[in-house]
């Protein structure tokens, strides 16, 4: 495999950028990205320019140690924890020593209590907003998982008008509101005749596929399949800040702490300050966050 | 107990629980649902849940859906559930049971806090361990028996704390995992079902289309997987959306308003779960 030449920021420091949800997270970032190394973990192959899309089960492509820092926003939680192991043993390899990583991740721990204080809630007084809350939290915890659709249960109940928007837009930030607006994720599949076709009449296609064919199969069965286990859309497994300070401990990390959206040890965070919701006030979308230094 | 063929129970898998009571479920309609088709249990009688079940409307007093709600996916456990209240006569009563997750949610944050102020006790990571996988392996596993099995093979949960987060089925559960014990609760092996077995195997060899085995397939095309998951709020708001009145739900094993049916999910000697479970019941009006 052919090592990619990372980004270089104008401050001389290489930083990588990995993240798994939707368009929107990139375009209202994509000048402040631009000093970093981007890659995308999901199937969909439109990306936009300058973003690379990678298996993140295989190897990184990069070489040892190349870069400052790194960030995986939702990632882990898309891998097994044998994926997620690999997965970030490799990051410590590409990062050089006592550079920062920051993973961002939905919190087993936080998503369970607040599912139990739903439920408390919902037991004392089951009115119908306590009943719409604690729809929306188990959804939240199982969701992910057991979908079968893209978009899952959560996207039948925003299709259903079984919603509280002040609830979800704290629950989720912005991804609601990109959520509310575009519930109809799922596409019908292409044909696969109709696919090779239009490979055939374009001429940049058909060189692209010249040149490798087995991902342009790759990436045409992926945007016909549905299934959202195919597509990385699911969780595969879910941690806790315990768990994940577990996985980063084991391959090779130091010093891991929590740290806050608008915070980083990563240098020059602030002005990039990826997490930063559209309103300024809250994060993009709530996670835990957790830092470590690779050791 | 209910008397004769007016009661009808389902179930998925055949544990400790239809080990315990097959006696006493010797009158009812015992119908197993295997959508995999594993004769774990070959002289049970099959029911389709995907499909409409097999009976004409009013047929029984009384149903009871055991573990079967949280392998179909939530719509169809409602078509399940709204078949169960046609094929009920008027004033019969419904009752399911599906695993008490919020049980294991308690256990897996109690843990949580027990590991944050004892980061070196093993009984207590054990036991982390053990809750996590407990609340996300079955969602996401794709062979069978998943982390669970690795986990209890290789790592000591103590019995006691496997009875708190199942019942009984706990402790037969570790057994099962450790080869000491194997997955099947058919104490009498006569010659009927000794004969039946024997035939169904030589079928399966002979079949010109060798079907995937079991153990190889997706787990979410066998139905192992729990892809819904209850509690007694959930269980309660479908039922009622269902059409049965007088719900209620809990998580105490032993009170049913069926007659002779608070012993079913309760183990008589120890007085113990037999599994822990969320119940519902409702009532056709």
């Amino acid at each position: 495999m052919t090592a990619i030449a990372p980004v270089v920021g104008r401050d001389g420091l290489r930083r990588l950028h990995l993240w798994r949800c939707g368009d929107p997270y990139f375009a209202e970032r994509a000048e402040r990205l631009r000093e970093w190394t981007c890659v995308r973990f999901s199937h969909w192959p439109t990306a936009p320019a300058g973003v690379r899309h990678l298996d993140l089960r295989r190897p990184l492509p990069f070489a040892d140690g190349v870069f400052h820092a790194a960030c995986a926003q939702r990632v882990i939680e898309h891998l097994d924890p044998d994926d997620a192991k690999r997965f970030t043993r490799e990051l410590a390899r590409v990062l050089a020593p006592g550079a920062v990583l920051r993973l961002c991740f939905p919190d087993l721990e936080e998503i369970g209590r607040a599912y139990l204080a739903a439920y408390e809630a919902a037991i004392a007084d089951p009115s119908e907003l306590n009943l719409i809350r604690h729809e929306w939290r188990n959804a939240e915890l199982f969701d992910p998982m057991v979908r079968t659709k893209s978009g899952g249960r959560m996207r039948e109940l925003m299709l259903e008008g079984r919603f509280e928007r002040g609830d979800l837009a704290l629950r989720f930030g912005d991804v609601f509101e990109i959520f509310a607006g575009t519930p109809a994720i799922d596409r019908p599949p292409p044909n696969a005749l109709r696919q090779w076709i239009g490979v055939l009449r374009s001429p940049r296609r058909l060189l692209r596929f010249l040149a490798n064919p087995r991902r342009t199969a790759a990436d045409l069965k992926a945007r016909r399949t549905v299934d959202p286990r195919e597509t990385f859309e699911t969780h595969e497994w879910m941690w806790d800040p315990e768990s994940a300070g577990d996985l980063l401990r084991a391959a090779g990390f130091t010093k891991v702490r929590r740290a806050s959206w608008d915070t980083s040890a990563i240098e020059g965070w602030g002005r990039f300050d990826l997490d930063r919701s559209r309103s300024g006030h809250g994060p993009w979308e709530p996670a835990t966050i957790l830092e470590a230094e690779r050791g | 107990m209910p008397s004769a063929p007016s009661t009808l129970v389902v179930y998925r898998d055949d544990g400790v629980w239809l080990g315990l009571n097959r006696t006493r479920l010797a009158s009812v309609r015992l119908m197993q649902w295997r959508p995999d088709f594993v004769p774990i249990d070959a002289e049970a009688e099959r029911v389709d849940l995907l499909a409409d079940l097999p009976f004409a409307s009013g047929s029984f007093d009384a149903i009871y859906g055991y573990h079967v709600l949280e392998h179909l996916d939530l719509h169809e456990g409602r078509r399940f559930l709204s078949e169960c209240l046609r094929v009920l006569r008027p004033g019969g009563w419904l009752r399911v049971s599906t695993p008490d997750f919020i049980n294991h949610l308690r256990a897996y944050l109690e843990c949580l806090d027990q590991a944050r102020r004892r980061p070196d006790d093993p009984r207590v990571l054990a036991r982390l361990a053990f809750t996590r996988v407990l609340l996300l392996d079955q969602r996401v596993r794709r062979r069978s028996g998943g982390r669970m099995l690795d986990l209890l093979r290789t790592t000591e949960v103590d019995r006691e704390f496997a009875m708190r987060t199942h019942g009984l089925t706990g402790p037969w559960l570790l057994d099962i995992a450790r080869g000491t014990t194997s997955n099947s609760n058919r104490t009498r092996a006569d010659a009927r079902s000794m004969l039946l077995r024997a035939i169904a195997a030589i079928r399966r060899r002979l079949a010109v289309r060798r079907p995937v085995p079991w153990w190889q397939r997706d787990c979410r095309e066998t139905r192992e997987l729990e892809i819904t998951n209850w509690d007694e709020v959930s269980l309660t708001r479908e039922l009622k959306a269902a059409g049965f009145e007088e719900v209620t739900a809990s998580t105490d094993t032993g009170a049913s308003r069926l007659p002779g049916w608070n012993d079913l999910d309760r183990c008589p000697e120890t007085d113990a779960d037999i599994e822990r479970s969320a119940i519902a019941e409702g009532r056709r009006p």
